[in-house]
This record gives structure tokens, C-alpha cells and sequence, in this order.
């Protein structure tokens, strides 16, 4: 569904079935907006690696718990042009410190999600509603204007 | 040549002499982890020198993916099985540099420089 700012928001399931689907949409929003396919790749797997953490780790595993994805591209007056990300859950509270990915010179499986977000995205942000759950925002920016990398 | 189950990424594993060719195809994430890691383990059950995952084919791999490869590296150094990557695509390539991981993995840019 878009909205009136073009914002794109997609309600799914915490069922992995539904991934593909989701990335579908970061990819062909990336392209419209202008990233080339490395960076549009990277907020693909940026959004990706935050669905399933929550999947997993909020929702413990279950795939029938509501998931709130709205993509929204940046670039108004005043507005660095971009893709913003906004991923709501209602699921438990899971500190970003419990998850926060592993040392990389410590090669074993596992860890890798929270810094995969980290190095995709400009801005990884989480909140707390008081109502509950957790609404993570990320952003990722077209390249500057002097032509430095996106 | 032996066909794997519907739900791995692996589709097929060649074996040419002591080394084996697991054909990677599709996407790599949450909903096929555990059978890609299930069938990676399987490879040891041939006794191999060498395993060479060719991701020509492989589309999206998430961090269980990379789980997976991991997983396979660390079983064959116990084994003393060498592991290749090749052919990765520049979305699975930037996966593994950002992870550093490919610093840890020998990644080839074709089969022909995988099975050298």
C-alpha cells in the first residue's frame, strides 16, 4: 500500500516464507530510487537480516506474529535523498547489546546479522514503544553530490 | 552425480576424483539454512579431499547462509578437507568482505581455478 508521503508499507507475517517477498520490494524501491544494484543489495540485506532477528529472536521462532515494514524514500526540500526503513514488531524486547554482533576475527558461525545492518545501512536506530515491541529505523543515502560513495 | 533434496540450495554434487562440486542454486536464507547446512555436513559422508561450493547459480545469502559456509569450513579442518568458494555473485562477494570472511574462505573466480 503507499501512502501519501510514497511511502510503501508492507504487513507480514514472522513467517520466513514471506522474506522473498519483502526483499522483492526493497530491491525494485532501491532501483527507482536510484541506487546502483551494490547499494540497493546492501539495504536488501540489511532489511532482510532485521526481519529475521526478529523473527527469531523477538517472536522466538513463532510465524504468526504481525511484522509492520514501511519503506520510504527520502528526498524532499531540505531532505538528503535515500530509502528510510522503518521495521515495527510487538514482540519481546530484545536489547540491542543481547544482540550485537560478535568479534569477526572470531570465525564461527552465527553473529554476523546485527553487523551485516550495521555496515548496510547509514543509521540503525531502535526504540521502544511504550505500548511495546520495537521499531527499528535505518536509512541509507544516495551518494553525496561530490560524488562520494552511496 | 547425486541430486539433493528439494528444499537445499545444494541442487547437485559432482564427484571428480577425491573432490566434490556442490552446485549452490537459489537463495541461501532463513527458510533453507538448515537443510543448506544439512546437506553441506552430508559431503563429509563421501570422505573428500576437497570441497569446491559453486555459487554461480546462488542468488541472495543471508548471515545463516554465511552460518552454513562457516559451519562446512570448520568441520573440514577437523577432517583435513580443503574448502573452495567460487564463482560468487557481487552481492554474495560484498557479503563476505564486509564479514571479513573473505580473508577466511578461498574464493576462486571460476570452477576451472577452484579444482586447480
Amino acid at each position: 500500500m503507499t501512502e501519501r508521503d510514497g511511502a510503501i508499507r508492507i504487513s507480514i507475517r514472522s513467517n520466513p516464507e514471506h522474506l522473498p517477498v519483502v526483499r522483492g520490494a526493497v530491491e525494485q524501491l532501491c532501483r527507482v530510487i536510484g541506487f546502483g544494484d551494490e547499494c540497493g543489495a546492501m539495504a536488501v540485506s540489511a532489511v532482510d537480516e532485521a526481519l529475521a532477528n526478529i523473527i527469531t529472536h523477538a517472536y522466538d521462532g513463532a510465524g504468526d506474529r504481525p511484522i509492520e515494514v514501511t519503506l520510504r524514500p527520502l528526498g524532499g526540500e531540505d531532505e538528503r535523498a535515500g530509502l528510510e526503513v522503518e521495521v515495527a514488531d510487538e514482540g519481546r524486547v530484545v536489547e540491542a547489546e543481547a544482540i550485537h554482533g560478535r568479534d569477526l576475527n572470531d570465525v564461527r558461525p552465527g553473529g554476523l546479522g546485527t553487523h551485516i545492518m550495521g555496515c548496510c545501512m547509514d543509521v540503525v536506530e531502535y526504540t521502544h514503544p511504550a505500548a511495546g515491541g520495537t521499531r527499528l529505523r535505518m536509512v541509507k543515502y544516495l551518494a553525496d553530490a561530490d560524488g562520494a560513495p552511496e | 552425480m547425486n541430486r539433493q533434496a528439494a528444499d537445499s540450495p545444494v541442487a547437485e554434487v559432482v564427484q571428480t576424483g577425491e573432490t566434490l562440486i556442490a552446485r549452490v542454486v537459489g537463495d541461501v536464507d532463513m527458510r533453507r539454512s538448515t537443510a543448506f547446512q544439512q546437506s553441506l555436513m552430508d559431503l563429509f559422508d563421501r570422505s573428500p579431499r576437497r570441497i569446491v561450493l559453486d555459487l554461480s547459480e546462488a542468488g541472495y545469502v543471508d548471515s545463516s547462509g554465511l552460518a552454513g559456509m562457516v559451519k562446512l569450513l570448520s568441520r573440514g579442518r577437523e577432517d583435513d578437507v580443503e574448502l573452495r568458494l567460487c564463482c560468487p555473485n557481487a552481492a554474495i562477494r560484498h557479503m563476505l568482505e564486509i564479514t571479513r570472511l573473505d580473508g577466511v574462505f578461498v574464493v576462486c573466480p571460476t570452477l576451472d581455478e577452484a579444482l586447480a
